[in-house]
């Protein structure tokens, strides 16, 4: 027998998944993740082995300037790219992960169940915590690979950390946004690239600034396929039509 | 539920039990905010229509909508207040309680 928790009820965790893939749906996340990967592999390059001249000191201030930017400011940097691109073309929306207290967010979930409906409640509860333990697995695989791909001087952890960092990808973002191809092939094959190449013999932070050159170039080709995709499929609207 | 079967869907939110209110309602208790346009998209719904529905939502304290700027964008934010997440709540509450109702009806037919 069939209980009322078991009844068909309206489509709120749809809408909210919705909501919240819709902020990935044009590419510009994965853009400005992608020029931030650059920018580290940039800096890291640059303070290589090379003698300090002032203007490398002065470059190498200005780069690291512009990470702290892109990381302190990374949600900033995209509402602003999304203000002049996605929100006249489809709309603004923000979903209770990006709220201006976090606790907020967690409120909403507890309040709209209202204590009684458990079932949903649960259910609630279990894709929020779902999604939290996957970002966990996902960060902590990626820097360990990364360590590892530091402090570990072999031709092979190059390939190894591809394909770790395609698995930590995957991982945590499979049941949010879609990924293509060209992340998660183009990990693995940046890696097995890298060990063909030699460059695992490379010190350690010119190991990891090749990579995270790759790995940059990766998600701005990803972020750029999808931008396309997305401009073609929604072009910007007339004045009249606003 | 109060307990008077049929009866109590004589007490169902008027104001929430329209179509068109409904699809807006839970959009709005999904997200923290939504504009004109998106919700637009999400619901499939002309601007005039969405206009007036988005109307009676306000005069019932169940929304807030704001006029605001993102850049130079101008944007017609709306949000769903305390009293609309409680109202949808409760309507929500009843409609399962209904529709489960229903499936168990079927599973004796």
């Amino acid at each position: 027998m069939l209980s009322p928790a078991d009844s068909p009820s309206l489509p709120i965790r749809e809408t909210e998944e919705r909501a919240w893939r819709y902020w990935f749906s044009d590419g510009l996340a994965t853009l400005v993740a992608g020029f931030t990967c650059l920018l580290i592999a940039w800096f890291l390059l640059l303070n290589g082995h090379k003698p300090a001249t002032p203007f490398s000191i002065g470059v190498t201030f200005v780069l690291l300037g512009m990470y702290f930017v892109f990381l302190l400011r990374q949600r900033q940097i995209v509402e602003w790219l999304k203000s002049r691109i996605t929100y006249p073309r489809t709309g603004y929306v923000r979903t209770p992960y990006f709220g201006e207290d976090e606790s907020q967010s967690l409120d909403l979930t507890v309040l709209s169940m209202g204590g009684a409906d458990a079932t949903r409640e649960q259910e609630w509860k279990r894709v929020h915590e779902d999604r939290k333990r996957r970002a966990v697995l996902a960060i902590v695989l990626s820097a360990g690979a990364m360590i590892a791909l530091l402090l570990i001087r072999n031709p092979w952890i190059c390939a190894l950390t591809g394909a770790a960092l395609s698995a930590a990808l995957w991982i945590g973002a499979r049941k949010d946004q879609r990924l293509s191809w060209i992340v998660l092939a183009g990990f693995p094959f940046l890696g097995v690239y890298l060990t063909i190449f030699r460059y695992g013999n490379a010190p350690g932070p010119d190991r990891a600034a090749y990579f995270l050159a790759g790995a940059g170039i990766l998600f701005v080709a990803e972020g750029a396929v999808t931008l396309i995709r997305y401009l073609r499929k929604n072009p910007r609207p007339r004045e009249n039509e606003a | 539920m109060s307990g008077n079967g049929i009866r109590d869907l004589t007490s169902l939110d008027r104001v929430i039990h329209e179509p068109a209110r409904l699809m807006i309602m839970t959009v709005l208790y999904a997200v923290e905010e939504a504009d004109f346009v998106y919700l637009q998209r999400e619901c499939g719904l002309t601007q005039g229509n969405l206009s007036s529905h988005l109307t009676k939502l306000e005069e019932a304290s169940y929304l807030t909508i704001t006029k605001t700027f993102k850049g130079k964008y101008p944007l017609t934010v709306c949000k769903l207040t305390r009293k609309g997440a409680e109202a949808f709540r409760a309507y929500s509450e009843k409609m399962r309680l209904v529709t489960g109702g229903l499936s168990v009806a079927n599973q004796n037919k």
